[in-house]
């Protein structure tokens, strides 16, 4: 099994009343792609950006590379830690700013970092990020305006890559995107995995994109990782009846059985304090009272 | 054969822009029949909202010139028509889904109201209590628990698929023949997005009312569709039954987007196919295929010429080149025949399950 790179334990982001994010815990291994899937408001971007410190959580422990994040830090550990760990945003248009050409945007990082001697060499990497996600050198004098939307996320993603990162966070990267621009980018995702030994943190709504794209699989609901395990399993052997009926939601490009397809419906059942997460296979984690689990998993 | 409702023929709309004419719609034809779902699926820029907001006449003019062609609702041209005829025949002949259910409704009115008025328009001699009745079993129509205290509730206080639900409601309140849903559940999760659509084929099994539904999402599309209208760069490349589309699509186009949609079943190490580089721009189409620059199949003439329709079987067009008879046999690509073949497997497995037997 590969290292840990990321631990996150107990974490709790509440906004006033709001439990936004209500004591989850999961590891990240390197190399791997987790996804995080679930409707809209059930804490998943929250996750995502309180892991990378655009929040100051409210509980529980985040550790990344052995180091909590959330710790006091010094300038020089900061820096190190924002260097490790990058984001790529939903929006590709509101996620660069337009008065900056696509050179400047992906050489900011680095501009900060001093990781170039002198101009040639900037200029030189910016090149090499742009051919690395499919673009041209000569793009790099260009503003985000003149640019499509897939292109644009192309950008993102050579700005988060221009400090060499080991951990990236998407957060529902191609949601915004057009169909056969979606799968353009997914397949480039995967293939700087590859080359670069990248560990993803994939936020996103659209479950068989997920599916795709992970090794393994967390579903969140209402602030809770309901269950957790292989994308395999999640998909083949679910038992959370919350898992179970976001899969019979997704509606597939086969009208024949489209056409006799039901619906799991769910209703929610209020869980107590004794429910927490349990491991029913190796790696599958359920979270519930240890009666509901027992129940759906002889069912 | 159904009875024809609406037929569109060589549509053809155009942008007046600061860059130049924009060609947004390029001659599209497509007919819709009584009680029947069309499904017009494209990326964005393809034209497919600008047809459906065509019908409607909701587009400006200027900037939009109707250039050419013709929109027969019940024979009637609309696009001669009058914006007082149009008036009447809004909402109560044709009615309109929007995207995002919360610019849809009026943020400042009770929802009750909001129907209602609908129905006092296009109802002129109903009373307040007749419509407020109506109003009432609409929100139940549509789903929506505890009427009586919902229709007097402003649209804040409800979540998206609950305002989804309302806006639907509103379209039906005039009882529309026609209900023309542009990206309807786009905005939704997918849970949600799996009881509007039950919602809507449950009204159109009650009412025989028939849709246009405008969607990005193939998966949609093979939930709701009778017919399929596939659009590029302001023209339908193919056309056919669901059925036609999904089982045995011919053009390269549909071919991309079916391969570019990852499927639960896909290989984790097999890359999902792409469709290379972007639209055309609609200032300046592409001569010949608008498709072609795109296209891996693409032949020596698509660059020149532009393809005709050519006709597959009594229902099933497609606009490509490699459909005459003197091209080059190019079989569908390997990835997108093995998951079409592995759809009709396991519906034949069902069947036989179920003691219907495949075919």
């Amino acid at each position: 099994m590969a290292e840990k790179i990321l631990e996150v334990k107990n974490l709790k982001q509440h906004f006033g009343s709001i439990k936004a994010v209500d004591g989850i815990s999961f590891d990240v291994y390197e190399g791997e792609t987790l996804g995080l899937v679930g409707e809209s408001g059930c804490g998943k971007s929250t996750t995502g950006r309180s892991i990378i410190r655009l929040y100051d959580i409210t509980d529980g422990e985040i550790t990344f590379q052995g180091k909590n994040i959330h710790g006091k830090k010094s300038k020089k550990e900061l820096k190190q830690f924002n260097k490790e760990m990058q984001m790529i945003f939903q929006d590709p248009y509101a996620s660069l700013n337009p008065r900056m050409t696509a050179g400047e945007i992906i050489a900011e990082g680095f501009d900060i970092h001093g990781m170039y001697k002198n101009k040639k060499e900037r200029k030189e990497k910016i090149g090499t990020l742009l051919e690395s996600v499919g673009l041209n050198r000569e793009h790099a004098n260009r503003y985000a305006h003149e640019f499509s939307g897939g292109q644009r996320q192309r950008i993102g993603i050579a700005r988060a890559l221009s400090l060499d990162p080991s951990f990236i966070i998407a957060d529902e990267p191609i949601s915004a995107l057009d169909v056969s621009i979606q799968a353009q980018v997914v397949n480039l995702l995967r293939q700087l995995q590859k080359e670069r030994g990248l560990t993803y943190l994939f936020i996103a709504h659209d479950l068989s994109m997920v599916k795709y794209i992970s090794d393994r699989i967390a579903v969140m609901r209402r602030g809770k990782i309901v269950e957790l395990g292989t994308a395999e399993d999640i998909y083949n052997y679910p038992v959370h009846p919350y898992t179970k009926s976001l899969l019979s939601a997704i509606p597939l490009p086969d009208p024949i059985s489209e056409a006799t397809r039901t619906r799991i419906p769910y209703e929610h059942e209020e869980v107590g304090d004794d429910a927490k997460s349990h491991e029913v296979f190796p790696g599958h984690f359920v979270f519930g009272t240890d009666a509901q689990v027992k129940e759906w998993y002889t069912h | 054969m159904g009875e024809t409702i609406l037929e569109v023929n060589n549509l053809k709309i155009n942008f007046k822009t600061y860059a130049g004419l924009v060609q947004a719609v390029r001659g599209v034809n497509f007919s819709l029949e009584k009680g029947k779902t069309l499904a017009i699926v494209g990326e964005s820029g393809s034209g497919k909202s600008v047809t459906s907001n065509a019908i409607m006449k909701l587009i400006p003019q200027p900037p939009a010139i109707y250039a050419e062609g013709e929109i027969l609702f019940n024979g009637k041209n609309l696009v001669t028509a009058t914006e007082k005829e149009m008036t009447k025949i809004r909402g109560n002949d044709i009615a309109m889904i929007f995207q995002d259910p919360m610019t849809a409704l009026n943020p400042t009115m009770r929802v009750g109201k909001q129907i209602m008025e609908v129905i006092l328009k296009h109802n002129k001699k109903a009373s307040k209590a007749e419509a407020k009745k109506r109003a009432i079993e609409l929100l139940t129509e549509v789903g929506i628990p505890f009427p009586e205290q919902r229709f007097k509730q402003h649209p804040h206080e409800f979540s998206g698929g609950m305002r989804q639900r309302v806006v639907i409601a509103i379209a039906l309140a005039a009882e529309p023949k026609i209900l023309i849903a542009d990206e309807p559940t786009t905005a939704l999760d997918v849970t949600i997005q799996a009881q509007i659509l039950e919602l809507m084929k449950q009204i159109q099994r009650t009412s025989e009312t028939s849709i246009i539904f405008i969607t990005h999402d193939l998966g949609v599309v093979a939930n709701v569709a009778d017919t399929v209208a596939v659009m590029y760069a302001g023209q339908i490349v193919e056309y056919g039954t669901a059925n036609e589309i999904f089982y045995n699509p011919k053009h390269p186009y549909t071919w991309g987007l079916l391969g570019s949609m990852p499927d639960l079943d896909n290989e984790a190490d097999e890359l999902l196919r792409t469709i290379p580089g972007s639209p055309p721009d609609l200032i300046h189409p592409p001569k010949g295929d608008a498709f072609a620059a795109r296209n891996e199949f693409a032949l020596a003439i698509d660059y020149e010429q532009e393809p005709p329709m050519f006709q597959v079987s009594e229902t099933h067009f497609a606009k490509t080149w490699l459909l005459h008879p003197d091209a080059p046999h190019v079989p569908i690509p390997e990835a997108v025949r093995k998951r079409i073949e592995g759809y009709l497997e396991k519906n034949d497995e069902v069947g036989s399950e179920l003691g219907k037997g495949g075919d």
